[in-house]
């Protein structure tokens, strides 16, 4: 099978010749290497939006003031400012950057993002989409990556990623009513956003994450109502739809995510980094659901002879195989820096596809039989 | 316990800075003694949001109101703890290694330690081993506290330790490390002396390392 009949496969619940190895395209340098693993069958995942949004009546300056580059968003209600450091390090060389300054930093922000929010008008334009499916072939699949945060996700961005993470908590415990109003705006955006996602030509779509770091009570009261509504819809539509679940401690959110109803669990990442095994989690979601694991890169630094029984050990525990992908979901050799990191990586990465090989034939024998 | 502690304890558990800071005053205003205050009303109250947190039953944001309601009280308690001598439990330099500037469970374990009566010298992020051994020539920390987001920095941990075997300092710290990558064999291969997988088990690491030395 080529990789796309392979993970279409999977997605549709038939049967693939072997497990498909699929990271995202971000987590390998394109070249040689990544093109000697895509000879031997591995797929990339590309994840882009077919939604745009854009907030007409809000200017916007961009500066430099040193290293940061800082946009100004002058709004009728007021002016915000967020500001990204640039160079900072390898991994943000070719990015925006990273956030030092969320939007909201006070009260007085809040107008001008409401603002903001309700300013905001969604446009669709599938030609990413469609110049993506046309470049990839059979060699990978498009994600439709508009709806990758939930509205409560949304509202920590606005605070400004992982700098602004501690301020955004204790913003919700001490001003309550004003946050109440920011979420409820941010619902009412990504309604109209998710009406366009579900006519959008893409099949696959993430939906939301599972961070981990707040727990299962806060996903219950903010994210499940808006999952459980647009869940089904985007299901109506044809789409497959995947959450990504890159939390750790996913051991403690088995039961939530049982109750979702999602397609695909991505960015799973078993012990010995996270705390879920694929056989406990799939004892709680069943034979249907789609575990797309992402592979712990730690286990690297053990040697590709101990990566390769790991990832055997990893496919014999899933049997028959018919609904489990490995790949990369969070690093890969995405920001391997130095030399000995890089070629620990690469064989550890060879060792994967060559315990796929071995190993992950369908159907997969249990290691009890 | 007397009813006071009780109250700073489930004040802190709560996360009510404002009311915590009013309990202490009271408490001190009631004679008790501040170290008391501090261990039976405050740390037990950040152990029991530790132990809950391992548990699964509270997570990063009760955790972090818990630590600011603690800190809170601590601004009002520590002249008192000042004036009657009191010695921290241990002394311990933290950063995020070279490479890595996720900071948030290296600020969480910060504060988790802190509310254990730990002294806490913050290096920051994305630390070289150069810099990490002079601040340990400096400042004799305890224990070096080293954090890791990415897969990818993970060897700076292991650059840390040679740095300081080095410098001739290995046998004068004790070095833990975590992260959400960081395994305890990974911990092993690299001969740190403790690994915690979160924030509370931290406390614990550390309280273990510094009564062994």
């Amino acid at each position: 099978m080529k990789f796309q009949d392979r993970i279409n496969a999977v997605l549709h619940h038939a049967n693939p010749d072997q497990v498909p190895f699929a990271p995202y395209i971000e987590c390998f340098p394109s070249g040689e290497y990544e093109r000697m693993l895509r000879n031997r069958g591995m797929g990339l995942v590309v994840r882009k939006p077919t939604v745009w949004a854009a907030t007409p009546h809000v200017p916007v300056e961009k500066s430099l003031e040193g290293d940061l580059s800082v946009t100004v968003y002058h709004t009728p209600k007021g002016d915000v400012r967020a500001a990204y450091k640039q160079h900072a390090g390898r991994l943000y060389i070719d990015e925006a950057g990273i956030c030092v300054e969320g939007l909201l930093k006070g009260l007085r922000d809040y107008e001008p993002i409401m603002y903001m929010i309700e300013d905001t008008e969604f446009h669709v334009d599938n030609s990413l989409y469609a110049d993506t499916v046309r470049d990839l072939g059979a060699d990978g699949l498009f994600t439709e990556y508009g709806c990758a945060l939930t509205p409560y996700g949304h509202t920590r961005y606005i605070f400004g990623e992982s700098s602004g993470f501690e301020k955004w908590i204790f913003e919700q415990a001490d001003h309550p009513k004003e946050f109440a109003r920011l979420f409820d705006a941010i619902i009412a955006r990504e309604e109209r956003r998710m009406q366009l996602i579900a006519e959008s030509p893409a099949e696959y779509i993430r939906f939301g994450d599972i961070d981990g770091s707040w727990g299962p009570d806060i996903v219950r009261r903010y994210d499940l109502p808006f999952i459980k509504k647009w869940i089904p819809y985007l299901q109506s539509r044809g789409k497959i739809c995947c959450v990504h679940a890159h939390a750790i401690n996913l051991a403690f959110f088995k039961d939530l995510i049982g109750e979702m109803g999602f397609n695909v669990v991505e960015a799973f990442t078993p012990p010995p980094v996270g705390n879920l095994s694929i056989r406990e989690a799939r004892t709680a979601w069943g034979k249907d659901t789609i575990i797309w694991v992402n592979f712990p890169e730690t286990v690297f630094y053990q040697g590709p002879l101990a990566a390769k029984k790991y990832t055997q050990e990893l496919l014999e525990s899933d049997p028959p195989g018919n609904r489990l992908v490995i790949g990369f979901t969070e690093m890969g050799l995405w920001g391997a820096s130095d030399p000995e990191t890089e070629q620990l990586f690469k064989e550890g990465i060879l060792a994967i596809a060559d315990a796929i090989d071995e190993a992950g034939k369908f159907p997969i024998q249990s290691r009890d039989q | 316990m007397s009813d006071i502690l009780i109250e700073i304890k489930n004040a802190i558990i709560d996360g009510q800075a404002a009311m915590v800071m009013e309990k202490v005053e009271t408490a001190l205003k009631q004679g008790l003694n501040p170290v008391d205050i501090l261990n039976s009303g405050m740390v037990d109250a950040m152990s029991e949001v530790g132990q809950s947190f391992e548990r699964g039953e509270s997570f990063v944001p009760e955790m972090l109101l818990a630590a600011r309601a603690m800190q809170s009280g601590l601004a009002i308690l520590r002249p008192s703890l000042v004036k009657v001598d009191f010695k921290a439990t241990g002394k311990v330099a933290i950063c995020t290694v070279k490479g890595d500037l996720h900071d948030i469970g290296k600020n969480l374990v910060s504060m988790m330690l802190e509310g254990a009566g730990f002294e806490i010298l913050d290096l920051g992020t994305d630390v070289a081993p150069e810099k990490i051994v002079a601040e340990v020539k400096e400042f004799s920390p305890d224990i070096v506290a080293l954090s890791a987001l990415l897969t990818t920095t993970m060897p700076n941990m292991k650059a840390t330790i040679e740095a300081l075997k080095a410098a001739g300092l290995r046998d004068k710290v004790k070095v833990i490390i975590g992260g959400a990558p960081v395994t305890e064999a990974y911990a092993h291969q690299i001969g740190a002396d403790g690994f915690s997988p979160n924030a509370a088990r931290a406390v614990i690491v550390a309280k273990d390392l510094i009564r062994k030395s």
